[in-house]
Formats: structure tokens, C-alpha cells, sequence
């Protein structure tokens, strides 16, 4: 099972359903298992990046399915999107002693995780304007007093660290103890990567978010984190332009992927989930 | 574990006296009325602990021992008067490690149990502009309860280093220096004692650093930095002279000069800051372990076990 984590904003719809479009038609080892109703809430997003314009946020309720299933080499192969919202990374980060419930639970159990940040919204500690007034959508699980109590958008780097401690220490690890190679994989894949004007994922996430990049090479083996570059729409769907570009010519022209230093790009999006079901 | 006696007023279970003592040697498990009592066998087995056993906020001391049961911790007591910039000297080290400005250690960061605690205190950090404390004063009672803040690192050869740092008011290192007063620090490991850099000049601030150094002397053989901090704004008079009075109280002591944050911008570069943190995570420096209270072998599993 590969799980997929990042905070709000992080580019996850937009990545999911540019990966609905991609596996579709593959004919390479990772593939979609057919006629699977719950792809219709992908397809939308889909739909959405083929009419040239981003999938709306995803609301810490909505209603989604918990995993997709993908045929990997013949064989069948869980995606867990249970964290969807990354309003529940948030919520972790401000109290953890609260928000760690079974769904967290089940998310440590995944080894195969996939962490999304978006490259051009990376949120450093740094001075930030005031607390936003608390929105208009109450989701089940949230009183208006929680609502109103509600944490800005954390630091990544520190909100990212918090749950991948607790998720590991959930199975057993300690702080700067390396599990055995191939006993844990992470792939970060930095969004937007068109806005990043860096050509070398591995060293953008050292520069722009170097506590989580300490993290990660104190905590798993090296051999088992590997940094994507990936924009799913290839340019700012924002700019009209661009817009209908991708509305003319599809994703799969538009879409790239890049890994490694010296970067090596390529057009296939689902690399890092590749990547990850691939035995080291 | 004693449980309250079923017989009225009988204080068997607090003073360990039964009123019926002339009628059973061993009351636990004769005396009819003290069992009759017995509590159900789940409300009787030690509490379940729960996870995350930690809350992101500044650490217990209550923690801090469940944490001691499975790895050694080095817990540090940065001491210093009120408004001598300890808690700043703290923000400033997870700034520059946010920052990747953490090169110069011998470990690299490995997780911390305080994170939220941290990003607090860093909040009012930015929120300066050059004028009274960067961070709240860590006061008696008030919200920002007195704890610790916690940083793991890894050494070379798959070494775990976990560190803690006191955040305590400076009151009660007044008290603790000019009265004996008693801290809530058993087991330390070193100690840092904090001293603004301007403190050299006017003669009762320097007896005060001087009341200071000589009660950390008291503790014995405890490794002890002084540091002096906001260098930027100090006169060389005022810096020279708290060396040498390090150098006359806490022989052997290393001096740090530090600049949290220098000028009026709490996002120029600090000076100094991470200095302090090196002779902590140097390889091979012995490590004092504070004695663990009895808990469960679950806090072993979630914290792991470091050097």
C-alpha cells in the first residue's frame, strides 16, 4: 500500500487526477484496475485540468474513497488517499494529543509514502500575517469552537516532521534510528515544479526546506528517499494562456516529472509511485 | 498498589495502619473489610499509556523520565536572570536549524518532541521590532508554563543524541542563586549559564552573574558554558569583564558570544547561537543518565534508544 501525505494546497487532486489520465491508457507495469466506480471523483478532477482549470480544494469531509486500486506488474496494489485533506496534517501539528485517531493509526502502517510539497508555497518560519477568519464550511468532526480555534497554515518543514515522527514512532522508531534499506520508501515530489526555477529536486528540498531535508536522511535509509520534481499541468493553469494549451493538447503533452542530480525529466507522472513499489 | 478500606474510618490505604491489626498480621489479605474493598482488576493494572505521548508543546519533567527509560538524555539547565535572553538563545537554534545554518555541528537534526513549542516561541520572535523581550517572559503561572524543549540529533556511527534544554523563568534562578532555593532540574547533565553581555559594567548586575556562576560552581563537576548574549548591542568593556569573572568563578568553563538577533530584524542571520550545542553532540563526551522512573516497556518502542 502506498499512502499519499501533504498539507493543503500541496497539489494532490491536481496530481491525482493528471494520474487518472496518465494510467488510463498505460501500457507500462503500473496501471489502472478497471471499472472502479470510485475513479468518477478522480475523473472529475480530471475533467477540471482538461478544461484548463485546477480541482477545487479538497474539504477535510468530503466524502472520498479511502484507496484506489492499481495493478502493479500484475499484481494489485492499494493507494491510500485517507489523508486527502491536509487539513489533518495541520491538526496534528497544533494538537497532536488530540487529532491522532485510528485513520493516523492506519497511515503509520503504510511503508510506502509519498509526500507532496508544493515548491513554489513551501512555508518557512518566518513572520506571517494575522490568523484568517474561520470559514463559512463546518465539516462533522469540527465544533465551531474548534472551527474558530483553527491553526494557520504551519511551517511545512515542521508540520511534515511532526507526523512522520509520530507515524514512525506508531511502528516502533526512535528518532534518528534508520530502519533496515527497502524497509521504509519516501518519495517527496515537490509540485509546481515549473514555478521552482531549480533544475535539481534534491538540492531544492536541502535549500528551501533543510529541517525536513535533515530529517529525512537522519531517520530513513538514503537508499530508500528520492526527490521528485513534477508539474502535473506544466506550466500555471492560472495563465490563460497556458490554460489553453493544456485544453488543446491534453496532459500527457504537458505533464513532466524529473529525478536525480544532475535532474533527468521525463513525461511519465507516475514515477514516484514507480519508484515507490519498486523493490530496491 | 492499596486500595481504601471498606471498614469506616479506616486510613489503611494512606498510613498503611489497620484498625484491626491485633487481629491480622498481614491485613492485604486477611482483613475482610480492607478486601471487600477490592477495586475491579482493570481499574487495578498500571494505566494504559496512550500515543503520541508527547504533545508537541514544552516537556514535563513527568515525560522527561519516560523518555530517560529507554535512552540517554543530556538535560541542560540554561540558567540565567530574567530578561538575559535564555528562551531567545533557544528560539534562535531551531531558527538556524530551519534555516540549514547547522552545518559547523557534529550531528545533524533528528526529530524533536517540542516542535509546536518551538514554532511558539519563534511567533513572537518575528513579531519584534527591536523594542522590550523577543519572547514572551517565561513567568510563574503564567500560559507558557516553565518546561523543557527537546532536539535529537544523529551522530556518526548511528548515534542518537537526544537533548533537552530547561525553559525556566528567571526568577527562579534569583531565588536559586540568593537563597538556596530548591530547582526542579534533578539529574542534569550541564549547564548554561546565560548572562546579557551588557551585565559587566554596573556593579550589582555583575555581582548578580557572579551569585550565579558561584552556585553553578555548588553543583560540582557538572560541564558548564557561559554565554553571553546580545553581543551586538554590548560594549567590549562590558563583554571582557564577564570573561574574566567566568574565568575567576566557573574555571574551566567555556564563554560563548552570541547575537540571537542581531540589530532590529529577527531575520538576520544569528551569531553564535548553535556554538553552545557542539560539546554536546561531540562523540565519545561522557553521558550522565538521569535515573528512570518505573514505566512502561512501550515508551521503549516509541522512543527508541539513543547514546
Amino acid at each position: 500500500m502506498i499512502s499519499i501525505l501533504g498539507l493543503s494546497d500541496a497539489g494532490k487532486s491536481t496530481w491525482l487526477g493528471a494520474l487518472l489520465d496518465t494510467l488510463e491508457d498505460a501500457t507500462g507495469p503500473l496501471r489502472l484496475k478497471v471499472s472502479q466506480k470510485d475513479f468518477k471523483i478522480l475523473d472529475g478532477y480530471r475533467q477540471s485540468l482538461l478544461h484548463g482549470a485546477y480541482p477545487e480544494h479538497t474539504k477535510i469531509d468530503d466524502l472520498l474513497p479511502t484507496r484506489f486500486e492499481l495493478i502493479w506488474r500484475g499484481e494489485p496494489v492499494d493507494l491510500d488517499v485517507s489523508d486527502y485533506s491536509g487539513e489533518r496534517i495541520t491538526r496534528l501539528h497544533g494538537r497532536i494529543s488530540h487529532a491522532w485517531d485510528q485513520g493516523w493509526q492506519e497511515r503509520a502502517s503504510s511503508k510506502r509514502l509519498a509526500l507532496l510539497l508544493r515548491a513554489d508555497k513551501l512555508q518557512r518560519l518566518e513572520r506571517r500575517g494575522p490568523r484568517p477568519a474561520p470559514a463559512t464550511h463546518f465539516s462533522q468532526d469540527l465544533t465551531p469552537d474548534a472551527e474558530a480555534d483553527r491553526p494557520r497554515q504551519p511551517p511545512t518543514a515542521l508540520a511534515l516532521v511532526e507526523a512522520l515522527q509520530a507515524m514512525r514512532a506508531f511502528r516502533g522508531h526512535g528518532l534518528g534510528q534508520r530502519s533496515a534499506r527497502g524497509e521504509e520508501r519516501l518519495a517527496v515530489v515537490l509540485t509546481a515544479w515549473d514555478k521552482a526555477g531549480d533544475s535539481d529536486p534534491r538540492r531544492f528540498l536541502e535549500d528551501h526546506a533543510p529541517l525536513l531535508a535533515a530529517w529525512l536522511d537522519t531517520n530513513l535509509h538514503p537508499a530508500d528517499v528520492e526527490v521528485f520534481g513534477l508539474s502535473a499541468t506544466g506550466g500555471d493553469l492560472e495563465d490563460r494562456a497556458h490554460g489553453e494549451y493544456v485544453v488543446k493538447k491534453g496532459l500527457a503533452k504537458v505533464a513532466y516529472c524529473c529525478v536525480g542530480s544532475p535532474a533527468c525529466p521525463g513525461y511519465d507522472i507516475s514515477l514516484p509511485l514507480q519508484w515507490l513499489l519498486d523493490h530496491p | 498498589m492499596r486500595w481504601p478500606c471498606g471498614r469506616a474510618g479506616c486510613d489503611f490505604q494512606l498510613t498503611g495502619t489497620c484498625q484491626r491489626a491485633v487481629e491480622f498480621s498481614v491485613p492485604e489479605t486477611q482483613c475482610g473489610d480492607y478486601l471487600a474493598g477490592r477495586p475491579a482488576e482493570e481499574a487495578l493494572a498500571p494505566p494504559v499509556p496512550t500515543f503520541p505521548p508527547w504533545t508537541g508543546d514544552a516537556l514535563g519533567l513527568d515525560f522527561l523520565s519516560r523518555l530517560a527509560v529507554s535512552t540517554p538524555i543530556r538535560k541542560v539547565l540554561v540558567a540565567g536572570r530574567h530578561d538575559s535572553g535564555k528562551t531567545t538563545l533557544l528560539t534562535s537554534q531551531l531558527l538556524e536549524l530551519e534555516r540549514g545554518r547547522a552545518h559547523a555541528l557534529p550531528g545533524r537534526f533528528a526529530g524533536s518532541y517540542t516542535l509546536r513549542g518551538y514554532e511558539r516561541l519563534t511567533d513572537e520572535a518575528f513579531r519584534w521590532r527591536g523594542v522590550g523581550p523577543i519572547v514572551p517572559h517565561t513567568g510563574r503561572g503564567s500560559e507558557r508554563d516553565p518546561g523543557w524543549l527537546h532536539l535529537a540529533f544523529r551522530l556518526t556511527g548511528d548515534r542518537v543524541r537526544h537533548l533537552v534544554l530547561s525553559d525556566l523563568p528567571g526568577e527562579a534562578f534569583r531565588d536559586w542563586a540568593t537563597d538556596g532555593a530548591a530547582l526542579p532540574s534533578m539529574g542534569i547533565t550541564d549547564v548554561w549559564v546565560v548572562v546579557d553581555g551588557a551585565d559587566g559594567v554596573a556593579a550589582a548586575r555583575r555581582k548578580d552573574a557572579r551569585s550565579l556562576m558561584a552556585r553553578v560552581r555548588d553543583l560540582g563537576d557538572v560541564p558548564c558554558s557561559v554565554i553571553l548574549t546580545k553581543t551586538d548591542a554590548a560594549e567590549r568593556e562590558s563583554i571582557d569583564a564577564l570573561r574574566q569573572l567566568a574565568k575567576n568563578v566557573l574555571q574551566g568553563s567555556t564563554v560563548y558570544e552570541v547575537a540571537a538577533f542581531p540589530g532590529d530584524d529577527a531575520s538576520v542571520p544569528a551569531v553564535g547561537v548553535m556554538a553552545p550545542l557542539r560539546p554536546l553532540l561531540e562523540v565519545g563526551t561522557p553521558v550522565r543518565v538521569p535515573r528512570p522512573v518505573p514505566s512502561s516497556d512501550r515508551y521503549v518502542d516509541w522512543f527508541g534508544v539513543g547514546v
